[in-house]
């Protein structure tokens, strides 16, 4: 197995303000510069010395949106006339702001840095921004698939910070106040884990001088610890129907367990091998698949989806069915007691090789390949030790974790139309 | 067949386009065909047996895409899987030439049950519609639009179609027809002489048909003002303009700007003047469509404020339309353009589409030459393009305050 796209050859190291950066030479069309902020939506509770602080929800994507509001101008505009494009996205662990480009990227670059240390929160922006974040929040709430996600979080949980989403619910960003940011921001955006990760067709040594010699508003980090979220091994609801405006009904199965492994090698491990047993139970090599498409029980296959997040995983699969009671009945009978029928060796080893090959294949997409490198990169993980984990997992080890599965952890949602 | 070499690439691309004339009659046929076609071949006879061979193949995918395009009905299929000698087993390839041979060519009658399955599949697409909102509201957009051209028509064909149609039916079609297509095949990554040798094969298959131009859709007319309602959280307006200008035009790059302009990015009017002024919108987007001769200005706003804002996007376009862009504007959406195109070469997926619809309106560009065509417009260019927009359609989705799930 040869791999192109992992990066070996990066200038790294680390300023004393706390940010550490990696220039990392490409020739590539475009330079792609991201800046991750080691704030996340999962993060709720956190420990400063021997202060604990709670975090409101949403208030990490809240951050994002005020960011790129400078004093007197909008940050937006000053990328665009530098020839860039900036973006930002706002994930379960962090926060990342990017700029793709081929002109100006080093002015760009510190651009940005500035931006980043610059907070301008007003009473006034926080409002005007907060009614942007609700017509956001209304957007997603209008698609199928979040309505279906946000449904099982709340059977599943107990109070983990999942059930928040990313965005917050509309009255979570109603409590947010400029005081919050304010203090969000001290906190996290000098943090020691900050990073900055630039890859293109750059002068690494342009780039690594001026960097190096940049006069930064952040002289010294902070050191933020996140308090870890015991969220109780047990489920809100079995299952619930709900009646809503929809043409063809779908059924939800959702599956908690929690995980007392916080190293990142083992998280990724059982986050994969959840996918693994999954698909082999019920993905559309299974028989399971085969005989629900031929009973016209499953429309098409299930939607497979897994998140480990603050040691608690929750997985999840939907499928449009037109009889979702039935389909039900079938799920349950397989999750529990349907294996030994689908777990054979050598359909093990083509879904691990197909898992490989899909590894490979998706760093192909840089944009994909530096967020993936970044975020392992913040739990000292790394693309290679993310392939060797995968080439690791052997079939003992989905039956293993399938032990784990009991029926008081699973969950059903059906959404079935009104009339 | 084309070779698009890269080196920088862990996977290979390989793309069948059947391209054939638009007839609304077989939309469904094609719609059916595509599912049937990549479901099972005569070595792999089952969903599930070709499922696990496709894993087996270092997780080898199929998609399929199935559009209209000026005058052309459009199947693509792409392939993708790693680089079989990067995997360290170019034996694979035989067996990969092998599937897609089995797919599409000299295949016996269907089997009921993935014919059954398609249909069954087919009809819960088209019923689930409403479930996906924003594309529902596109669907009713063109459908307002377009009437009974093929343009407005879905490409599923019709429920009432799909109730009626039989294997034989939908294997005559595929023997008669389809078979019959022109077929462009394109392959991207990098491959030695001796994948290349083996994928030569395929050249046998492909031909080239003449397909003559759909009739025209003449969009002359008084402006067409239409409100719907749905159980939603936001109300979506659509502007539809009328704007003449094809792919082979000399102001094809200036009429894409205009949509830059208009709202293509976070620096457009639109985008600055209901997101940024008006804090009445999240998500605000223009899509410029040549071969349609339309330029589509989308915006999701706040349900009690969609009065305000579908007057304001009437307002900000009337006067754009009248004053058109500053050098500085413009400029700066050049730049935005310039990097679209840049980033889409650093994209695999994107490289074969861009050739295909070079190849096929007969382009000479290849896209950094469209680099060049940005440079070159003039605001007397864009001034001339914007003159040209003339509203057609406006599309309200109305959503309902009180709707909560």
């Amino acid at each position: 197995m040869k791999f192109k796209n992992i990066f070996d050859q990066a200038l790294k190291f680390k300023l004393p303000n706390g940010l550490y950066v990696e220039l990392i030479y490409a020739p590539t069309h475009q330079t792609y510069v991201q800046y991750d902020m080691p704030l996340g939506s999962i993060h709720s509770r956190y420990k400063i010395d021997d202060t604990i602080y709670e975090l409101k929800p949403g208030i990490a994507h809240f951050l994002e949106h005020m960011m790129y509001m400078m004093p007197d101008h909008d940050a937006f505009e000053h990328f665009h006339q530098l020839g860039v494009v900036a973006n930002a996205m706002t994930t379960y662990r962090q926060t990342t702001y990017d700029i793709i480009g081929h002109q100006h990227m080093l002015e760009a670059t510190l651009y940005l840095i500035d931006m980043l240390e610059t907070p301008v929160f007003t009473s006034k922006r926080v409002q005007q921004e907060r009614a942007i974040i609700q017509e956001e929040i209304a957007m997603y709430d209008d698609e199928l698939d979040t309505i279906i996600q946000k449904k099982m979080f709340d059977q599943l949980l107990i109070h983990h910070p999942l059930k928040s989403q990313i965005t917050g619910y509309k009255k979570d960003i109603a409590k947010i106040k400029k005081e919050d940011l304010n203090v969000a921001y001290d906190h996290f955006y000098r943090a020691d884990n900050r990073q900055l990760l630039i890859m293109g067709p750059i002068d690494v040594e342009a780039f690594e001088k001026a960097l190096k010699s940049y006069a930064y508003k952040i002289k010294s980090p902070t050191k933020p610890m996140m308090m870890p979220h015991h969220e109780p091994l047990m489920i809100k609801q079995s299952e619930v129907f709900y009646h809503i405006p929809i043409e063809v009904s779908v059924l939800n199965v959702g599956l908690k367990l929690n995980i007392d492994n916080i190293n990142e090698s083992n998280l990724f491990k059982t986050e994969v091998t959840m996918l693994f047993l999954m698909r082999l139970l019920f993905g559309t090599t299974s028989n399971f698949h085969d005989q629900m498409i031929q009973n016209n029980l499953m429309i098409d296959g299930f939607n497979l989806n897994v998140t480990l997040e603050d040691q608690t995983l929750i997985f999840m699969m939907d499928v449009e069915s037109n009889d979702t009671i039935s389909l039900k009945k079938h799920v349950e009978q397989h999750m529990l007691y349907g294996f030994e029928n689908e777990m054979d060796a050598s359909t093990f080893s083509d879904l691990k090789r197909a898992y490989i090959g899909h590894f490979m294949m998706a760093l192909d997409d840089i944009e994909n390949r530096l967020f993936i490198y970044g975020k392992y990169r913040q739990y000292n993980f790394s693309l290679f030790d993310a392939y060797n984990t995968l080439e690791s997992i052997t079939l003992k080890d989905v039956l293993e974790l399938k032990t784990r599965i009991k029926p008081q952890l699973i969950s059903y949602s059906h959404f079935i139309t009104k009339d | 067949m084309i070779f698009l070499p890269t080196k920088q690439y862990q996977a290979v691309h390989i793309s069948f386009y059947f391209i054939d004339k638009i007839e609304t009659d077989a939309f469904l046929y094609r719609f059916l065909l595509a599912r049937i076609l990549t479901s099972y071949t005569q070595s792999y006879m089952s969903k599930q047996s070709l499922s696990k061979k496709l894993n087996a193949l270092y997780g080898m995918f199929i998609t399929n895409h199935i559009f209209i395009l000026k005058d052309y009905h459009i199947m693509r299929f792409n392939f993708v899987f790693p680089n079989p000698n990067l995997v360290g087993s170019p034996e694979i390839m035989d067996d990969i030439i092998n599937i897609i041979k089995e797919m599409f060519f000299d295949r016996p009658l269907f089997k009921e049950d993935i014919f059954e399955e398609a249909r069954r599949y087919t009809i819960a697409h088209i019923q689930s519609k409403k479930d996906h909102k924003l594309s529902y509201a596109k669907d009713r957009l063109m459908h307002h639009m377009f009437l009974n051209h093929p343009y407005g028509m879905p490409i599923t064909g019709s429920l009432e179609e799909v109730y009626q149609v039989t294997l034989t039916e939908t294997y005559d079609y595929y023997q008669k027809y389809f078979l019959n297509n022109q077929l462009q095949i394109y392959v991207c990554g990098e491959l030695d002489d001796d994948l290349k040798n083996k994928l030569s094969i395929f050249e046998s298959y492909e031909k080239t048909i003449k397909i003559p131009p759909l009739e025209h859709y003449n969009m002359h007319r008084k402006i067409q003002t239409i409100d719907e309602h749905m159980n939603m959280h936001q109300t979506y307006i659509f502007l539809a303009y009328h704007l003449p200008v094809k792919r082979d035009d000399k102001r094809y790059v200036a009429a894409l700007l205009a949509h830059t302009l208009i709202a293509g990015y976070p620096e457009s009017l639109m985008y600055k003047t209901l997101r940024e002024t008006y804090f009445m919108a999240y998500d605000v987007d223009s899509t410029f469509e040549y071969d349609k001769s339309v330029l589509i200005l989308y915006a999701g706003v706040n349900i009690e404020s969609a009065s305000k804002a579908y007057h304001l996007m009437i307002e900000t376009m009337n006067n754009f339309i009248f004053d058109g862009p500053s050098i500085t504007s413009l400029n700066q959406a050049k730049d935005y353009l310039k990097n679209e195109i840049l980033s889409s070469l650093d994209f695999q997926d994107s490289i074969i589409p861009q050739r295909f619809i070079a190849d096929l309106f007969q382009l000479n560009d290849v896209p950094t030459d469209l680099i060049d065509q940005i440079n070159a417009v003039t605001l007397e260019d864009m001034l001339e393009v914007i003159s040209m927009l003339k509203l057609d359609t406006t599309y309200v989705l109305n959503g309902d305050t009180t709707y909560e799930i």
